[in-house]
């Protein structure tokens, strides 16, 4: 995770979405604790307020909860509730994108659909 | 619980280095006060600590007036450029001081601190390196547990490894016990992620006084070909822009809307903000 | 409390000076005493010149003799005479007072502390440190003094009082005289320690164009000014009545040592105000 000062994105935002990558990837397996606001207001060099918000959100969201006097931890199914949300975006944020370069690129719809099979392959 | 400033004026000669200042600190937020050289940062700081006095306006600490009262004087500590400590008196013996005049001031953290950044105890406070006094008055400040702690230009002369161990110790101590902070400095890039709250001060005015994030949603950054971008800018409000040749980047105010595609949009970071308002 | 820092910091920051100041007096004093006693050593004047009428009431011849016992001991008092110890540490206090003023007002406004206070743990100091140092002075002056019989009647010990107002002490009892003497040691410290610390402050305030005409002016004023008016215009006057104040002031002539009393009293109290009235708007500096 890393912090963009330039992205139009607010930092609690980025944090939120930082601690969602993380809990996608595994390296925050559910109903384990996450690192508090204070380790990662320090590790990132960010207000504590503005980890605070992002963590509170993703509280909002479902995604974590808090047990009193310990910490916050990645609620049971939260995975499950990243994914749904992120395939929403996907299309947004990944599809059109691909295509918008592929046209700089001048590369077919052939040759996209070509790409996506290879990679597919490459990952098994 | 706050300091407020209410119409506050200060001049020197002909200049006049605070116009007419409102202002209030406090909510235990971590506040930037960003100038550039010479537009009254450190006068203000010197005004609200009773170092100098104002030609007009008020000073306030949690409802009470600050000029000459030893009760507020002793709810805030300012770190300044300048030092105030006998040159002759060992750092040992200002943690003695300190102590005696703010009850709260941490000694076993001061020491520990000391020890952290490597500063000789029993050493002159004029013995010290231009980097070292500044270690030795941020020390001061971290341990000094006063509800407002002012900073000015806290990282003068400290090199990166230092300058990242106060970030993080700061860090850890407003975790820990939150404060009213405000560090005023002109190392934008550095602190824009450690604040809450934005001032801006321009020729002695206010020129912003907000929230870090509504102060960034202010404005945005579109880049591309350049003809896409100056049609795109031409009806908006721009505060300045960049070119290379065919490309061109653009800083508006406003929400980012209706930006066509072959742009690039993306936010405006602090600095870049900063310099655009604060150019005359 | 902030006021009781003030006072404790202003004070414990003299504490080294001072005792620098009593081991040298330590030293210096019987080193004094020693080599005086040493040089003097039984050698006696022979000669003196004196003026006679002659019985025409014209002619003055001089005549050469022998001391007579009364003279010869007056004499010896002169040469070995210690005296005026307590000028030391007046001048002590007014050297300190001069040179503590910036530090001080410098780290007790860093540390929160506001000028009515800087200011009160000032006065408050330097009643303690006057006081305490009337009590050393006169116990080093007894101590001395006891010294002093122990090697011979013809050395005189006094204080600065006693030699000023020789006699009235001769008049009053030693009871009296100490009481006096102590008296007269704690104001005119007081006036002396508020003095240095006066024109240290004066000279904070004044800019630098100020400074000049202080330091240039001043010294022209009194002694070329006021000479040159003295004599020309004033055909002396001036003089005359500085002296007639300063002894009325002081009470020299008449012996009337509670005039002094009042009259170094009320400087501390004028410096004092002054003092205050600098202080209130001063600026911090670096």
């Amino acid at each position: 995770m890393r912090i963009n000062n330039e992205s139009a994105e607010p930092i609690f935002q980025q944090i939120a979405n930082g601690v969602e990558d993380a809990i996608l990837s595994g390296a925050f397996p559910e109903e384990e604790q996450i690192p508090s606001t204070t380790e990662i207001s320090v590790t990132y060099k960010i207000n504590p307020a503005t980890a605070l918000k992002g963590i509170t959100l993703l509280a909002d969201g479902g995604i974590l909860y808090k047990k009193r006097g310990i910490g916050m931890f990645v609620a049971e199914g939260a995975r499950r509730k990243i994914e749904l949300k992120r395939r929403e975006a996907f299309f947004q944020n990944y599809i059109l994108a691909l295509v918008g370069e592929a046209k700089n690129l001048r590369l077919s719809e052939e040759d996209i659909k070509k790409m996506i099979e290879s990679g597919f392959r490459d990952e098994h | 619980m706050s300091i407020e400033l209410k119409g506050v004026n200060k001049s020197y000669g002909e200049t006049r280095a605070l116009r007419d200042v409102t202002l209030t600190f406090g909510d235990n937020k971590i506040i930037g006060l960003l100038g550039r050289n010479g537009a009254g940062k450190t006068t203000m700081l010197k005004v609200i600590s009773g170092l100098i006095f104002t030609d007009g306006g008020e000073v306030t600490v949690d409802g009470e007036r600050a000029v000459e009262n030893d009760k507020a004087l002793g709810k805030m500590y300012l770190m300044s450029e300048e030092t105030y400590y006998p040159g002759g008196m060992k750092i040992r013996d200002v943690f003695k001081w300190s102590k005696r005049f703010y009850p709260d001031f941490d000694e076993g953290y001061a020491a520990r601190l000391a020890a952290e950044f490597g500063l000789n105890q029993k050493k002159n406070v004029r013995s010290l390196s231009t980097g070292y006094l500044s270690i030795f008055k941020l020390i001061v400040a971290l341990s000094v547990n006063t509800p407002y702690l002012f900073l000015d230009e806290p990282v003068l002369g400290l090199d990166a490894n230092h300058r990242e161990l106060f970030y993080r110790l700061l860090l850890e101590k407003y975790a820990e016990k939150p404060s009213t902070i405000v560090i005023s400095t002109h190392l934008i890039e550095e602190i824009a992620a450690l604040i809450e709250h934005v001032v801006i001060i321009k020729n002695g005015e206010i020129l912003r006084d907000e929230p870090r994030e509504d102060l960034l949603r202010e404005g945005y950054t579109v880049a591309g070909a350049a003809a896409l971008v100056d049609a795109y800018s031409e009806n908006r409000r721009k505060i300045g822009e960049d070119s290379l040749g065919g490309l061109k980047t653009v800083y508006l105010l406003g929400p980012p809307d209706d930006v066509p595609a072959g742009l690039e949009v993306s936010g405006l970071d602090l600095q870049k903000l900063f310099i655009r308002l604060t150019n005359s | 409390m902030k006021l009781k820092q003030s006072y404790l910091y202003q004070l414990r920051e003299h504490q080294k000076p001072i005792i620098i100041f009593y081991i040298v007096v330590m030293i210096v004093l019987p080193l004094l005493l020693v080599t005086s006693v040493t040089s003097y050593d039984g050698v006696v004047p022979m000669i003196i010149a004196e003026e006679v009428q002659g019985e025409d009431g014209a002619t003055i011849v001089y005549e050469s003799r022998e001391l007579t016992p009364e003279e010869l001991e007056e004499w010896q008092s002169v040469q070995s005479q210690f005296s005026g110890m307590d000028a030391a540490t007046v001048i002590f206090l007014f050297v300190c007072g001069l040179a503590v003023f910036r530090e001080q007002f410098g780290m007790l406004s860093q540390n929160g502390v506001s000028r009515k206070t800087v200011f009160r743990g000032r006065i408050a100091a330097v009643l303690t440190i006057a006081f305490g140092m009337a009590v050393i002075d006169k116990i080093n002056l007894i101590a001395f003094k006891w010294a002093c019989s122990l090697i011979g009647e013809d050395v005189i010990c006094t204080s600065l009082f006693e030699q000023l107002y020789n006699s009235e002490t001769k008049v009053r009892g030693t009871l009296t005289t100490h009481v006096y003497s102590f008296i007269f040691c704690l104001v005119s410290y007081l006036a002396a320690a508020m003095f240095g610390y006066l024109i240290s402050l004066t000279f904070y305030r004044l800019g630098k164009a100020g400074k000049i005409s202080v330091a240039a002016g001043v010294p022209a004023l009194l002694f070329i000014a006021l000479p040159i008016v003295n004599f020309y215009v004033a055909d002396g006057k001036i003089t005359k009545w500085a002296e007639r104040a300063f002894d009325y002031m002081f009470g020299f002539t008449q012996s009337l040592p509670f005039h002094a009393f009042v009259t170094l009293a009320a400087m501390f109290a004028v410096f004092s105000g002054l003092c205050w009235l600098l202080m209130r708007r001063a600026v911090v500096k670096d």
